[in-house]
């Protein structure tokens, strides 16, 4: 006799459907990676294992030269983001902002609404207009923009989790508000801050379209790049420089992740 | 620094706490007078005068929403009152945020500091008052003492019990020796048995260090046992404040005598009395025959408790209340008479 | 923390954004109302000119004739972003309530490996199909070796191959929303309707849906607006031959040397998106903050 027990979180197919959607995101990225091993010319025949793609990529100095563009303004951009989106983050969520709040929000929501293709003409057009000539400070500028709503994330949710009881503690024992900060606002969200400019450094290392459209020749960005070569067709060393820059961003992001990720199980 | 001189200064002195002082004035440590508090359209607190004196266990009580939390906001500086004063040593502190007051709160989920230590929390309010490093690790050792906590300094919150937390909040919050420390709802996290464990620390605690405590629940027990005073609370207002015995044998009004303990209420007119209405608490009545009976009814309802019994009993004043020693024998359906002695009598203004 | 303070905190956000992003979309609506220089760039006068040109084209007397080449553009965008919401919706919604019912460290896990995705770089994410699609490819290659085929699949360069990497880039987006609403609902809520006779397709329709809605409301528009703007995938995997409102508004702006007309197709679709937002953060939560 076996009756089935009452189960609501039972979810027929639940198991199946969930394997599909996980093959569905991870098997095209696997594919990729296990062709950029392949040390075969014609990408699709397997030649045996191989690295030999990924040293050829690393050797060719314009994907070093791109590389390094990328790098520089990810770094420039995160610390100009993550300051503001720390100072950002006090005012929204501890601040008076009488009447102001929502316009505030939506402002700095704007970044992750805004279709990007209008976004990287808009900032095309209006650097044009005013004449902005910054070789990779135009990125910068660009890419700070994108990234403080995704450097803000975290860190709006771990203050949103932790509540001000703790702060107003310090206030009791006679903290002063500069203190409470240092000493308790700011190594609590410690792990967020770090999490959101991990967050803000990949968003800024991935991004394609507003590269393309700010960048001139001199400081094409490695996505860009990439781009490129890609129109001109599937090749091993596309493959390679592809896993590369998938790698980075799996380790960057998992790291974030679980920087913030690691909060005890409150019951 | 603005209003250093309202903190707890540095003890020069070896002793356990601040001498509490020396001469018993009958001045009140605190002075709350016609205090109002407004969250736009909502008042949550209308005129509140209260005298807080020198080392009593005051009690704020009533049901949630009555607006006790919010006197312990503005007494702790966490809210500013919309209207009146609120006076420590004669001096207005309304307006004063949280640093410049001499008070300390225990707060209701305890608000430990979770990046540090039990030492590093205890330590927290001596170091901001600016005691200096040696005095600091000597007070964290014997407020740690106090509390029977002696070998935890080291640990982290998290890897304390809820009843472990909750000692160190106390120690954190009394450390810095303030004038006057604040509870609010301290033991409701806590399961029953650890709750009476705490009632009794809580009140040697207070005794001890002469300090004042404030405590705010909803809990009537919980006042009745540690209260020097009582102040009940509803919608707002103050309805009366008193010791324990006081409030309980003489409520004020209808509501007073409902929330604490258990009341028959009968208009004043049927027992020969003026005013509006009496209560009179079910354990002060006694079942006799029904000719000798002040009221008379017939038995509606019979609730064994142990000890006692509670018997319903329909009258024409409605459904009255008796407690009766041991399990009494009567049976639902039995005619009966209700007596009670004259001062069991309380007349209530409402 | 005092008004004064919170406003300087506020204010290198407030100003990044609003300088760089904010003050150039109003620029781009000016512009949409200019006339197209010779040399690229615009010029005055003001005109609708703009505008007139998604629905009119000047033949050669001057006369104004209607064509549907840019409405046929602005339609297919819509329709593909619809179909793409609906998809993610449909494979979204189950997703995530099989994750809201499994035991909280599979819970963590489950989310972990359906975000990730989000984060890595879309270009590679869309080139990924690439190399699954193409002639070559492996599906291609895989059928072949099985002989089911001799002439390879044309799976790559049309819109079921832009729709597909629609679905792959954005289904993050609708998870999340809608997992972080159920996650909320009460659970005696359910169990209270099974106890109240209901089945399972009506505690569906009856609890979880009403309850859902605001998830499901963030998640359409975060799938939807940039889906309407995507360039990517209609770039690679549509081959760019067959243009849609992403890769129109970059051809106007780069070889197209039109931009006024560019910006008047990026001043529809922001309407478009920022109305939407508008509606929603009416109505509740906002749709960033539900993504968060």
């Amino acid at each position: 006799m076996s009756q089935r027990t009452f189960n609501w979180r039972h979810m027929p197919g639940g198991r199946s459907l969930m394997t599909g959607l996980l093959l569905f995101l991870y098997a095209p990225l696997a594919i990729l990676v296990i062709y950029a091993f392949n040390s075969s010319r014609i990408v699709t025949v397997w030649g045996g294992f191989s690295t030999r793609w990924f040293q050829l990529v690393l050797d060719n100095p314009d994907i070093r030269r791109t590389a390094y563009t990328s790098i520089v303004v990810a770094i420039a951009a995160t610390i100009l983001a993550t300051t503001f989106a720390v100072a950002a983050v006090l005012a929204l969520e501890r601040g008076k902002l009488p009447g102001l709040r929502g316009t505030a929000e939506g402002l700095i929501a704007l970044p992750l609404v805004v279709p990007e293709i209008v976004v990287a003409i808009t900032t095309l057009v209006f650097f044009s207009a005013i004449g902005l000539k910054l070789g990779a400070g135009n990125l910068i500028v660009a890419h700070t923009v994108f990234c403080i709503p995704f450097a803000l994330l975290p860190m709006r949710a771990r203050l949103r989790d932790m509540g001000q009881s703790a702060e107003n503690a310090a206030r009791d024992l006679y903290a002063s508000e500069w203190r409470v900060f240092r000493r308790i606002t700011f190594p609590l969200l410690g792990p967020a801050i770090a999490s959101g400019a991990m967050l803000a450094f990949v968003t800024s290392l991935d991004d394609f379209i507003i590269s393309m459209m700010v960048s001139d020749a001199g400081t094409t960005t490695l996505p860009v790049y990439v781009y490129g070569m890609m129109r001109v067709g599937v090749t091993p060393e596309v493959n390679a420089v592809s896993a590369i820059l998938l790698g980075v961003s799996l380790l960057l992001v998992m790291a974030a992740l679980l920087l913030t990720g690691r909060k005890p199980a409150a019951h | 620094m603005p209003a250093v001189s309202a903190r707890p200064a540095p003890p020069s002195a070896r002793s356990h706490f601040k001498a509490p002082g020396a001469t018993q004035s009958s001045e009140p440590l605190v002075a709350v007078r016609g205090v109002a508090m407004s969250f736009g359209p909502v008042h949550a607190l209308n005129d509140i005068n209260l005298d807080i004196m020198n080392h009593e266990f005051l009690t704020l009580l009533g049901p949630s929403g009555c607006g006790k939390t919010t006197l312990l906001r503005l007494l702790g500086g966490f809210e500013h009152p919309t209207a009146g004063e609120i006076r420590l040593d004669g001096k207005d502190v309304a307006p004063l945020p949280p640093q410049q007051r001499p008070i300390n709160t225990v707060f209701q989920n305890y608000a430990l500091f979770p990046h540090m230590t039990v030492a590093g929390n205890i330590a927290f309010g001596l170091e901001m008052s600016g005691w200096r490093k040696p005095d600091i690790a000597g007070r964290v050792e014997q407020m740690l003492a106090m509390v029977r906590l002696p070998d935890y300094g080291n640990r982290r919150p998290d890897q304390l019990s809820g009843g472990q937390q909750q000692r160190v909040a106390l120690a954190r919050a009394m450390a810095p020796s303030p004038q006057l420390l604040l509870l609010d709802e301290p033991l409701s996290a806590l399961d029953l048995k650890l709750r009476k464990e705490m009632q009794i620390e809580l009140k040697r605690l207070q005794k001890e260090s002469g300090i004042s405590f404030v405590l705010v629940t909803h809990d009537q027990e919980e006042a009745l046992t540690m209260s020097d005073r009582i102040a009940v609370m509803s919608a707002g207002r103050i309805l009366q404040l008193g010791a324990p015995s006081e409030i309980y044998d003489r409520p004020v009004n209808r509501f007073v005598a409902g929330f604490i303990g258990d009341a028959n209420i009968m208009a004043a007119a049927a027992l020969g009395r003026t005013g509006g209405s009496v209560a009179v608490r079910p354990e002060r009545v006694s079942v006799v025959a029904q000719a000798a009976g002040r009221q008379r009814g017939t038995v509606a309802g019979l609730h064994y408790l142990g000890s006692d019994t509670l018997l319903e009993v329909q009258t024409a004043e409605g459904m009255q209340r008796a407690r009766v020693r041991g399990n009494a024998g009567f049976a639902i359906g039995d005619a009966v008479g209700l007596d009670w002695p004259d001062d069991a009598e309380v007349v209530l203004q409402d | 923390m005092n008004r004064l303070r919170s406003l300087l905190l506020l204010a290198p956000s407030m100003l990044t954004i609003g300088i760089f992003m904010a003050v150039p979309m109003l620029v781009a609506l000016a512009y949409s109302f200019m006339t197209s220089s010779p040399y690229g760039g615009v010029q005055m006068p003001f005109s609708v000119g703009a505008y007139v040109q998604m629905l009119y084209d000047e033949d050669f007397d001057g006369v104004q004739v209607f064509t549907p080449d840019y409405l046929m553009i602005i339609l297919r965008s819509v329709v593909l972003a619809g179909l793409t919401t609906l998809a993610c919706l449909a494979v979204a919604f189950p997703a995530a309530w099989f994750i809201v019912c499994r035991p909280p460290r599979q819970r963590q896990l489950l989310l972990f490996l359906v975000s990730l995705p989000f984060w890595i770089n879309t270009l590679i994410r869309t080139y990924c199909w690439v190399l699954l699609l193409r002639d070559e490819g492996l599906i291609n290659h895989l059928f072949e070796g099985a002989g089911a085929i001799d002439e390879p699949l044309p799976l790559l360069y049309n819109d079921g191959a832009i729709l597909l990497g629609l679905i792959y880039t954005f289904l993050p987006f609708m998870v999340l929303p809608i997992y972080s609403t159920l996650e909320r609902v009460d659970h005696r809520l359910i169990e209270a309707a099974y106890d109240l006779y209901a089945s399972r397709r009506l505690v569906f329709r009856r609890i979880l849906w009403p309850l859902a809605r605001p998830g499901v409301a963030a998640g359409a528009l975060l799938v939807f607006a940039p889906a309407l703007g995507s360039f990517l995938a209609p770039d690679l995997l549509g081959g760019g031959r067959k243009l849609l409102i992403g890769s129109l508004i970059q051809l106007e702006f780069t070889s197209g040397r039109n931009w006024p007309f560019g910006s008047a197709i990026a001043v529809l679709v922001s309407a478009a998106v920022l109305i939407a937002m508008l509606v929603q953060a009416r109505r509740g939560r906002s749709a960033a903050e539900l993504a968060a």
